[in-house]
């Protein structure tokens, strides 16, 4: 891969945005909370493999809901360029899961009005 | 070979006063290694071998930190001794290497419960505990590798990786999120199981509820890890991608193909994913209780796996209640790819359009078989060479669904025949052949239940003989005069009632040199008597029975091999496709006779 740099800091943020969904996840055990938690593992690993060099933050990420968490994160990654899909080959599943989550979880709250 | 090291053994139980270490711990290192340079001599050896988890296991004993020293008999001579064998181990034969690998690992497993109770501190120990589990459970109760042992094998190795520097905030982040995986895994499998009767229902609702409570822990864990300070702590990087790959592994999507019961007894197997490991990382105070009781939980299941019974594969019916899955079939085709059992119950009633997609994913799998992928078939066309292997897969899955949905044809085919068994057997090579014949181009699929029926008719006419095997088709030659010749008459020659006096005198030598015990049933199973009555005649049970009659048939057929070398009739088909042994099976426990042998019975086994 040349010319496509690996957005180390946005990849820490989805990290963070991730763990936090899972850490409020933790004890659903429905579809939705396993596919977080795939996202997670996923990023994860991204992180493990891309650390930043610099602290990466996410401001108010203590008070936001899974919601909130989802829709930042695949923000985030819909930010990145798709040329990274040779880098990080994981990079499509996780699209599609974080989409899938954020359609759940908009169908599950339009449920409880 | 093992002299040497069972002598040590013994030494260490009984010396009074054995030479002592000052670090039980760290000679345990240095011993763990001679058992895997054995294991090396005897085979590969991979990760999830129970001797690759104990290393792992020990490895993580050793790195905990600030553990307090243990004072114990040294394990030196013992490690000479290991040293020795491991120079010396060779094997001469398969069964030779099966009987080396369980001396070996029953070696391994007394050495590692000897160290574990000497050791003084709990971490260390109950790392001990799961390289232990990992041997005692190949030994007591082996079982096949699944993806997810593979992935759990993975996890008890980053576990150990991380222990030197798990007061990092970033390890026990990424282990607690790691272990709600593993947790959310087993909570969905546990749940299944209970629903379906596979797990009691008081072992289930214990584990259900203290994987909830040691999510909720870990939640409490990853709520008090600030996100923002993560950085702060330079950790190698080798460790955090160890710990990454094997929480990947673990997160991704599940291996379809493997059983529901295969899975969870993983997950048990490793109690639950190291669970006690993973709270005294995170160092959670409410952790550490509830990880004991589920490690409690997970032994008691090693102790004994029978509480944990085959799930029936997603989407099967209860036999008797036939209902079509058609969309079921074109929603997941691949969810029926369950190996090891038929996806419907018995006698479904299956509508012609389900019929056409499983000739169809037949003739697929048939071909992906046979199939060159440099030149593939038309119906393989586009298809990527790499997903052949599962094509076939779902190609006997479909075979054995047909079987599956006309079994209960060849009970009510054979329900009065006389050498029912053998008929019966017949009929499922036949039935097999049937299913795989069928051609719902030619005959409208949803005339494959009469296409079977007529097929078993067929079978039931022509009938099997003694020796349970189906009788030839009459050879109908055409007889053609050539000039002036007379044609070869068909009426026997004089040799041949020579020959048949002859091989009935050598059938009934073979028979004279039977034992009793399995001469009289052969006869009276000869003479059309049904199993069950010459059980009771021997006042043994009915499969005993059964077992002498095979017996006695081996023995005959084997003492005869030398008469038959001549004889022009090609054999049937040998019954070796394990789709339709699955088949036999399964019409066995579904049509049990009614008069089977009582629990228990059997005196003379």
């Amino acid at each position: 891969m040349t010319g496509v740099l690996i957005p180390k800091e946005s990849i820490g943020k989805v990290d963070l945005l991730l763990g936090q969904a899972t850490m409020l996840a933790a004890d659903r055990w429905d579809e939705v909370a396993g596919m977080i938690q795939q996202a997670m593992g996923i990023v994860l690993l991204m992180a493990a493999a891309h650390p930043s060099s610099r602290p990466v933050g996410v401001p108010g990420l203590g008070s936001m809901s899974v919601t909130d968490c989802v829709d930042q994160a695949l923000r985030e990654v819909q930010s990145w360029d798709l040329a990274l899909a040779a880098a990080l080959p994981d990079l499509a599943r996780l699209r599609v899961l974080l989409t899938d989550v954020r359609t759940d979880l908009n169908v599950t709250s339009a449920r409880r009005g | 070979m093992w002299q040497a090291v069972r002598r040590e053994l013994a030494r260490l139980e009984w010396d009074a006063a054995p030479p002592l270490t000052q670090d039980l711990l760290s000679e345990w290192s240095q011993t763990v290694p001679s058992l895997v340079a054995i294991s090396r001599r005897l085979g590969p050896v991979s990760p999830h071998d129970p001797l690759a988890m104990l290393a792992t296991a020990s490895t993580g004993a050793a790195r905990t930190t600030d553990a307090e020293s243990t004072v114990a008999p040294s394990l030196h001579d013992v490690l000479a001794a290991l040293a020795g064998v491991a120079l010396v181990m060779d094997v001469a034969s398969d069964d030779d290497r099966r009987r080396q690998v369980a001396t070996l690992n029953h070696v391994a497993y007394e050495l590692a419960h000897w160290v574990r109770v000497r050791t003084t501190d709990d971490r260390a120990r109950a790392w001990l505990l799961a390289g232990e589990t990992a041997l005692d459970s190949a030994i007591h109760a082996p079982a096949d590798r699944c993806a997810i042992g593979v992935g759990l094998a993975a996890w008890q190795d980053a576990l150990a990786a991380v222990q030197p520097v798990q007061n990092a905030s970033i390890v026990r982040r990424s282990v607690a999120l790691g272990h709600l995986a593993i947790l959310r895994n087993a909570h969905a499998l546990v749940a299944e199981a209970r629903q379906s009767g596979a797990l009691p229902v008081p072992y289930s609702d214990a584990l259900l509820g203290n994987i909830g409570e040691l999510a909720r822990a870990h939640r409490t864990t990853l709520s008090q890890i600030d996100g923002g300070r993560l950085g702060s702590t330079r950790v190698d990087q080798a460790v955090m991608l160890k710990l990454g790959g094997a929480v990947r592994q673990l997160t991704g999507r599940p291996d379809i193909t493997e059983p529901t019961h295969a899975r969870l007894d993983a997950l048990l197997r490793s109690s639950i994913g190291e669970a006690v490991l993973v709270a005294n990382l995170t160092n959670q105070t409410s952790a550490k209780p509830v990880a004991g009781t589920i490690n409690r939980l997970a032994l008691e299941y090693l102790a004994n796996p029978g509480i944990l019974r085959p799930v029936e594969p997603r989407g099967s019916m209860p036999p008797g209640a036939p209902v079509d899955r058609t969309s079921a079939l074109i929603r997941e085709p691949r969810a029926a790819a369950v190996l090891g059992e038929p996806s419907i119950g018995p006698g479904t009633v299956l509508a012609g359009a389900t019929i056409m997609a499983l000739c169809r994913a037949r003739d697929v799998g048939v071909a992906a078989a046979t199939g060159d992928a440099t030149d593939p078939p038309d119906i393989l066309r586009g298809i990527d060479p790499s997903r052949w292997p599962q094509l076939v897969i779902e190609g006997r899955q479909a075979v054995t669904d047909l079987v599956a949905s006309v079994i209960p044809m060849v009970y009510a085919q054979t329900r009065h025949a006389l050498n029912a068994a053998d008929v019966r057997g017949q009929m499922f090579v036949e039935l097999m052949g049937a299913a795989y014949r069928f051609d719902p181009q030619r005959i409208a699929p949803e005339r494959w239940p009469t296409y079977a029926w007529m097929t078993l008719e067929h079978t039931r006419q022509r009938g099997v003989d003694h020796s349970g095997v189906l009788r030839g088709r009459s050879p109908r030659a055409t007889t053609v005069p050539l000039g002036d010749t007379e044609p070869v008459s068909r009426e026997p020659g004089p040799g041949v009632g020579i020959e048949e006096r002859q091989s009935i005198e050598a059938i009934k030598q073979a028979l004279g040199r039977l034992p009793h015990s399995l001469q009289v049933p052969l006869l009276e199973s000869m003479q059309g008597r049904p199993a069950h009555v010459i059980a009771e005649d021997f006042g043994v049970s009915e499969s005993t029975a059964r077992r002498r009659i095979q017996e006695a048939r081996d023995l005959v057929r084997d003492e005869l091999a030398p008469h038959v070398d001549d004889v022009a009739e090609v054999p049937y088909e040998t019954v070796t496709d394990p789709v339709l042994e699955r088949s036999q099976r399964l019409f066995e426990e579904t049509f049990a006779p009614p008069f089977g042998p009582e629990p228990g019975r059997g005196p003379d086994r």
